[in-house]
């Protein structure tokens, strides 16, 4: 009986452990944040100096993209649903600039992988030509958009 | 003796009904949202032009980046500049480009969202699991 009741215990304290690794991580929203600037640290590694400062220019690519927002939406809601956009689309950006980061010695020196770039373009072109955005309207706004 | 060994199955019995349920709903809400969202937009000819147009701007990107300088952050930085201003100070090319992709993205977003209201919903985590899943999605080998 002591047995059982000692490994029924040691059953219990092992699924609390567990349970408390599957907690859920709560994260906030895409709430537009108070981050206009991206900090850099100084590094000792152009390769992720370079990997920075893509990320940095996807900030500024947002950040651009919120001024417009401000300048076309006078509502809160507006001008926040508008940011959200261009939230997601730097936080998608960055995603994408992460997934092709490696360090310096197998990148190239340069710490983007290296990617064959007339290849890929050639196959985003193809991408986009055969699906039909072209045929969507971009508004005025649209176009005068991330004017800066 | 028999009744605290009662007790304490009943309470691994209950505690194994409640973090099994629990478990089920961490997974349904956290993980199979972006995994059904995906299953979704992979067929979907706007978020396919959406995936390549945010792809291609990020190429831009990403070479702007391989010639940075030092001072580059300071430039990007800068409140006081337009996102033109800080290219051509920074001497990146093909802004141009990346102005185009940029409203074309808006616009896609916009248009996705609107058929996909999730998609608008997605924290900083979910949209890099979304960007995992279509870079293993549409760069896969034929």
């Amino acid at each position: 009986m002591k047995t059982i009741l000692i490994s029924l215990s040691f059953i219990l304290i092992s699924f609390g452990g567990y349970s408390s690794v599957l907690k859920p991580n709560i994260e906030s929203n895409n709430e537009p944040a108070n981050h206009f600037a991206l900090k850099i640290p100084i590094t000792a590694d152009p390769c992720l100096d370079a990997a920075l400062n893509a990320q940095a220019q996807a900030f500024a690519i947002e950040t651009s993209g919120w001024s417009w927002c401000a300048d076309v939406h006078s509502t809160g809601q507006g001008f926040t649903d508008c940011a959200n956009a261009f939230t997601a689309m730097r936080q998608q950006m960055v995603a994408y600039i992460q997934s092709t980061f490696v360090p310096c010695p197998s990148g190239n020196g340069n710490g983007i992988i290296a990617l064959n770039n007339s290849q890929n373009r050639a196959e985003i072109g193809k991408d986009i030509s055969t699906t039909h955005f072209r045929k969507l309207p971009i508004s005025s706004a649209g176009k005068t958009a991330i004017a800066g | 003796m028999k009744n605290i060994s009662v007790g304490l199955i009943a309470s691994i019995g209950l505690f194994w009904i409640m973090s099994c349920g629990k478990t089920t709903r961490d997974t349904v809400d956290k993980f199979d949202k972006v995994d059904f969202l995906f299953s979704q937009l992979k067929q979907d000819t706007l978020y396919q032009s959406y995936y390549a147009i945010m792809r291609y701007s990020s190429q831009i990107i990403m070479d702007n980046a391989k010639k940075s300088k030092q001072n580059d952050t300071l430039i990007l930085n800068n409140k006081k500049l337009s996102l033109n201003e800080k290219f051509q100070q920074a001497g990146y090319s093909n802004y141009e480009t990346i102005q185009e992709n940029t409203n074309r993205l808006f616009v896609l977003y916009t248009k996705i969202s609107q058929s996909y209201p999730d998609f608008k919903t997605l924290t900083d985590s979910e949209n890099k699991k979304l960007i995992t899943l279509s870079n293993k999605y549409f760069n896969k080998p034929n």
